[in-house]
């Protein structure tokens, strides 16, 4: 490479190169590994019943109680809410276009909400909604 | 000068392959390497560029995969933070951040009549109170938004149980 440069011409310096390409593909590979598969789950908005049938109403209490038309199911702690899942299937067998409608409490924690919501995509539940929380 | 030179080039890479030694050619490797990095640029900024790494998911197990999703490019994702201390929400939309979600109401309603198909993603950290949510969702609703969802993090290695008349 020196000896080019000596002859007047400038060499492309191709060993730097490849150490910046390593540092670069180093740090996107990393960036990439340390990236963790995010899912959704999708809802309708608040604001008018879902259908035209009376809906299924799902409580969720500040401390994480469920309640499944006004009947608590389950227990606070548990996140598999399978009880819940039961009665959901029960009733979705007879008519899969049951509206639900979830109504949490103001100072439910967004984890009770997705357990709820999860056990719901869990029972397939179509006719999803939010209600607006009790004061 | 340079033809002196070019000729003293091709002696070396002549003697080399008289020799028999394999060359190590450099130029492959590097068209290599720069098509792993765009890969691997690609997956990253997309993602990252969109997601706030102060929110921590919820966890859930029966949600649909963001790479199933078709719909992706219709997204308006808006993330919502939980500060602990003071017990309150903080609304994280491109580059503005608020404390009132009434704040966002423009914006979301201009992203929504650029793009009628547009729907918003909430990722909000799995601590905020629901109260906070039900604002937002409000927002959207006066926006002209119909549906939401709700990010979450796939957690694979705890089964969930089904319907137990589904399983049977």
């Amino acid at each position: 490479m020196a000896g080019s440069v000596g002859d007047g011409e400038f060499g492309f310096q191709i060993a730097p190169m490849l150490d910046i390409l390593f540092v670069l593909l180093l740090f996107f590979m990393v960036t990439a590994g340390s990236q963790k598969h995010e899912a959704s789950l999708t809802t309708q908005l608040p604001g008018g019943k879902p259908g035209g049938d009376v809906p299924l109403e799902i409580g969720i209490d500040s401390d994480g109680q469920v309640s499944f038309n006004s009947v608590p199911v389950g227990d606070a702690s548990d996140h598999q809410l399978a009880p819940l899942i039961d009665h959901l299937a029960q009733v979705l067998a007879s008519n899969q276009a049951q509206p639900v409608v979830i109504t949490p409490m103001r100072s439910t924690k967004q984890q009770r909400v997705i357990d709820v919501l999860n056990a719901c995509a869990a029972a397939k539940v179509k006719n999803l909604a939010f209600g607006a929380p009790p004061d | 000068m340079a033809a002196s030179s070019a000729v003293k080039r091709q002696r070396k890479r002549r003697r080399v392959d008289q020799d028999g030694d394999p060359e190590f050619q450099v130029a492959p490797m590097v068209d290599v390497l720069l098509v792993l990095m765009l890969f691997f640029m690609a997956i990253t900024s997309t993602e990252v560029l969109k997601n706030d790494k102060a929110v921590i998911l919820p966890e859930a197990n029966h949600a649909k995969p963001n790479e199933d999703n078709k719909n992706q490019k219709h997204e308006i994702t808006i993330n919502v933070e939980w500060n602990s201390f003071s017990q309150s929400a903080k609304y994280v939309f491109d580059s503005l951040s608020t404390t009132t979600p009434d704040a966002l109401a423009g914006p979301i309603a201009a992203k929504h009549n650029a793009d009628p198909l547009s729907y918003v993603v909430i990722r909000a950290d799995k601590d905020v109170e629901y109260s906070s949510i039900s604002d937002l969702m409000n927002v959207c609703a006066s926006a002209g938004i119909s549906s939401v969802a709700f990010s979450v993090l796939m957690n694979n290695n705890k089964p969930h149980p089904g319907p137990s008349t589904a399983s049977q």
